[in-house]
């Protein structure tokens, strides 16, 4: 669908990248406020224990401390995520289940005091023993780390859809591969930060760098025991979260008790150190991938293992073991799937949701073992993705509903753009090019807790003198952009320029409710709910203005600050001049927007896993040199094609699939937390390397003409499709280049060394 | 133990007195309210908190507060001209080179010292001026391209 639109598709420079460019934007470590104290964590040294006594005496007389707090002193409500899995206590109660398990927390006049009284605070521990490998958790026998989890399985998946061994003995080819996946990490430049104070009528605000404010005020709600609305939380500006701000943490209860303990605003952040240990990064998979293709190619069905080790508590966990399976059901059209999956609880810190969220692990995985399959069969990786490719409005064996889909175009664009077909099989030895797919949502289609409300909603308010409308949204902005993109939105809708746009976003006392950036569903789903508030405030002054130019509503546009009848430029009436005098009129001129995503997925356990109302689709190469005597691998180019569908903002967009491919990169050669005995052994950012700008290769990235019928102004997501295909990209590359398959993450020097020895 | 300071920070005389054990970090956000030069790791491993010391950067959570006595300081607050953005400030705002905002600051007076030394670098000499300052959003492709387009204007 064309439509021309003058504010949809330009790149305009992010709203609030001019006070981030001078320092003026202040995130949650830069408040400030009057008596303003620091609180600390006291986090334990044991991977397992049973917490026998806590002193504090010492601490609590040291100069400055205005208070300490154990598990005893605080709520015991469990809290978590997903509420069939609330695990984690505030403090630890009578057991500490991972090197950095929060046991007590101090508050003082600065942090240097806070820091001395955490070291004066003596814990009796009775030492348990401990698990770390999750396949040795499951055995009989092994130390049980939560009471209600035998074995230590935390949950456990198992669907199957179609007939998969009738598949399989009709297959040609059936392939069986073994691949693991590391531990990763968030790794964003801003560590958590938490302000939270109470005031003098008992309600209490927190500020926090958070990507979901409402799941934080929900919890803190839930766990404090406060009604909703006395709670206010706001996000600042963000530095980053990738998935890793996507929960409650401690730092807001215990900022939020020692405000209360203390009457004064308090102020905690985890130090790097801490961030690691506070984990909530991608989870390591152990996966199995059963596959059978017919002799041209064409697939008939896949079975998935997967054992995931989650740590000491669940976080997302359900989700994302869930999410493993599920999103391989597509971009390549399955007939038949079986998916066994594996959640263990381990004596390590907890993983959670990153960046792709259960499934870049799943698509490394698939993607290089569609790649032997086709060398087996003697099929171009290109074709063999073709044959199979999803296209728009099919229902996955799973049950998940793809209505627009431009894959085929996604492979084909980045086919072209490579030069693949004169690439493929003719580079010089140590170099090589390699193909992976995916596909990823647009947006849960249900809450992380049962309920009924909308997902995103807004509010729009006309600046009395019509010269700017505010918009009012949950969306939380953590450097992606949402802020930027629905301002276009709003500004397209109402016919305003994109400079008269305000947006006030992410604060819960002033903004509606948002569920925020997870699951890539700010620009579709919140976008939905602002285009609808626009067009509310666009509705108003239309009826306003038809009066005046005497014509009928119907026949109206507002584009470019100007109201005017549809094929009659010059009968308009300046937008300013109508909003002012509908004020005039009437008062405020208010308008409101909410997005609910239709009821999806199947009826099976676990059927709403992978629902979204829209799905994005992705294809990259990459192209590596691999030196063969030392086995260093050099990412040289990656190109990017990605159905997004409408593009709101060029920049935003190709911004977001370079970070991507930053994240993936790292990913595929370069990062891991390793954890020894249960001590992350690299928590600092020099040993846990992400990639530096003399990392990076060279970036093409694409858009496909594309248009989602049910987004707004037929828009899509874009952050987290582009990561899905890397490592699997690279993996295949890296055969290409020097004929060693690499199923183990991250591909090392180390490795890829002893594996070209071994060939 | 505490110590006398005289530091210039973006052109401005202060005096102040600080621990012995204080960061210029610290010290800069702390004493002096100038938060723009960010926190990241404490390490020096992350660069969010580069500030250039007498034309150099350096990262200022390893420089103690005593240690830039007598020197002259620039933040990130002291490189608009009043309102007027630096042109490193408007090429990283035009060229979509800031995300969450976080290293923007340490990455840009790092651009800045480059440039202060070399007006037309090289792509390599870019990627190696900002390869101490991390970013996790970008991908660093933006940020590069628009130091290039104010080397490229300073050339002219």
């Amino acid at each position: 669908m064309t439509v021309e639109h003058s504010i949809i598709g330009k790149s305009y420079p992010k709203i609030d990248a001019p006070e981030k460019s001078t320092g003026r934007a202040e995130y949650t470590a830069d408040l400030v406020f009057t008596g303003m104290l620091f609180g600390k964590m006291l986090l334990s040294p044991l991977p397992h224990a049973r917490v026998l006594h806590i002193d504090t005496s010492r601490a609590e007389r040291l100069a400055g401390v205005q208070a300490v707090i154990t598990g005893r002193d605080v709520s015991s409500v469990l809290y978590g995520v997903s509420p069939a899995r609330y695990d984690e206590n505030v403090l630890a109660l009578d057991k500490v289940r991972y090197v950095g398990d929060e046991t007590a927390a101090v508050v003082a006049v600065d942090e240097e005091t806070a820091v001395e009284a955490i070291s004066l605070i003596k814990v009796d521990y009775q030492p348990l023993e401990a698990v770390f490998d999750p396949f040795q958790a499951m055995k009989e026998g092994a130390p049980q780390i939560h009471e209600r989890a035998k074995n230590n399985i935390n949950a456990e998946v198992h669907q199957e859809f179609g007939e998969l061994e009738k598949a399989f003995r009709e297959s040609d080819y059936v392939r069986q591969d073994r691949f693991v996946t590391q531990r990763a990490a968030h790794a964003p430049m801003e560590p958590h930060a938490v302000v939270a104070c109470f005031d003098s009528s008992g309600k209490l605000t927190v500020w926090s760098s958070t990507q979901v404010p409402h799941y934080v005020h929900y919890q803190l709600s839930r766990v404090l025991g406060l009604p909703m609305g006395m709670i206010r939380v706001i996000k600042p500006y963000l530095g980053g979260g990738f998935g890793g701000k996507a929960e409650t943490t401690c730092l807001e209860f215990c900022s939020a008790i020692l405000s209360q303990k203390t009457g004064r605003p308090v102020q905690m952040i985890y130090d790097r150190k801490e961030m690691f240990l506070h984990g909530r990064g991608r989870h390591r998979q152990f996966i199995e991938l059963k596959t059978g293709v017919k002799k041209d190619g064409q697939l008939k069905g896949l079975q998935v293992n997967v054992v995931m080790e989650g740590g000491a508590y669940t976080s997302f966990g359900i989700a994302t073991i869930y999410y493993a399976g599920a999103m391989l059901s597509s971009p390549y059209r399955l007939p038949t799937m079986k998916f066994d999956g594996y959640l263990v609880y381990t004596n390590q810190p907890t993983c959670g949701a990153q960046r792709g969220h259960g499934t870049p692990q799943t698509r490394f995985a698939f993607e290089s073992q569609l790649d032997m399959i086709a060398e087996e069969l003697g099929i171009d990786p290109l074709e063999i993705r073709l044959l199979n490719a999803v296209g728009p409005n099919e229902m996955t064996i799973n049950e998940l509903k793809i209505t627009s889909c431009e894959f085929s175009q996604c492979l084909k664009k980045v086919a072209e753009i490579s030069d693949w077909k004169k690439k493929k099989g003719k580079l010089p030895p140590g170099r090589g090019i390699g193909l992976a797919g995916a596909w990823y949502l647009c947006g849960a289609a249900y809450p992380i807790y049962r309920s009924e409300m909308p997902h995103s909603n807004a509010m729009i308010k006309l600046g009395e003198d019509g010269t700017s409308a505010t918009l009012y949204v949950g969306a939380a902005d953590i450097g992606q952009g949402s802020d930027t993109v629905l301002a276009q939105i709003a500004a397209e809708e109402l016919g305003l320029a994109y400079e008269d746009i305000r947006v006030l976003s992410a604060d819960t006392e002033l903004t509606p409710l948002d569920l925020g950036a997870y699951a890539s569903r700010q620009t579709f789903m919140s976008g939905n709910a602002v285009r609808q508030a626009a067009a509310d405030v666009k509705r108003q002054l239309l009826q306003l203005a038809a009066q005046k130019l005497e014509a009928n509503v119907d026949d109206l546009l507002s584009r470019e600050s100007k109201i005017f009848v549809k094929g009659a430029p010059d009968r308009f009436l300046p937008f300013a001049e109508v909003a002012e005098e509908a004020f005039f009129m009437k008062g405020p001129v208010v308008g409101k927007g909410s997005y609910k995503p239709p009821k999806l997925g199947g009826a099976f356990k676990g059927g709403a896993v992978g629902t979204s109302p829209a799905y994005s689709f992705v294809a990259q190469v990459a192209e590596v040199s691999v030196d063969v005597r030392t086995g260093q691998i050099t990412v040289d180019r990656i190109y990017n094609v990605h159905d997004s569908g409408t593009v709101i903002n060029p920049r935003a967009f190709h911004g977001q699939a370079h970070g991507s491919v930053h994240m993936g990169l790292g990913e595929a050669i370069y990062e891991e937390v390793v954890i020894e005995n249960g001590v992350v052994v690299n928590p600092t950012l020099a040993e846990y390397r992400i990639p530096t700008a003399n990392d990076m290769p060279e970036i093409q990235s694409e858009a496909v003409a594309s248009y989602d019928p049910a987004g707004p102004f037929g828009a899509k997501e874009v952050g987290e499709g582009s990561i899905l295909p890397v490592v699997g990209a690279i993996a295949n590359a890296v055969y290409n280049a020097c004929g060693v398959r690499i199923k183990k993450l991250p591909m090392t020097p180390e490795q890829v060394f002893m594996a070209l020895k071994a060939k | 133990m505490q110590h006398l300071v005289n530091v210039k920070v973006n052109g401005q005389s202060h005096t102040l007195v600080v621990n012995a054990n204080m960061t210029l970090l610290d010290m800069l956000r702390k004493n002096l309210g100038l938060t723009g030069t960010k926190k990241g790791c404490e390490l020096g491993d992350c660069g969010s908190c580069t500030v250039i010391i007498d034309g150099k950067t350096v990262n200022s959570c390893l420089v103690l507060a005593v240690e830039a006595s007598g020197k002259e300081i620039l933040t990130i607050e002291g490189l608009a001209e009043g309102n007027e953005l630096h042109p490193l400030q408007k090429a990283f705002i035009d060229y979509g080179a800031i995300q969450c905002g976080y290293c923007t600051p340490g990455m840009i007076l790092s651009a800045k010292a480059l440039l202060d030394r070399n007006s037309s670098p090289s792509e390599e000499e870019i990627k190696t001026a900002i390869g101490g300052n991390l970013c996790r959003c970008t991908g660093y492709i933006y940020i590069i391209e628009a130091i290039r387009e104010v080397a490229g204007k300073q050339k002219e």
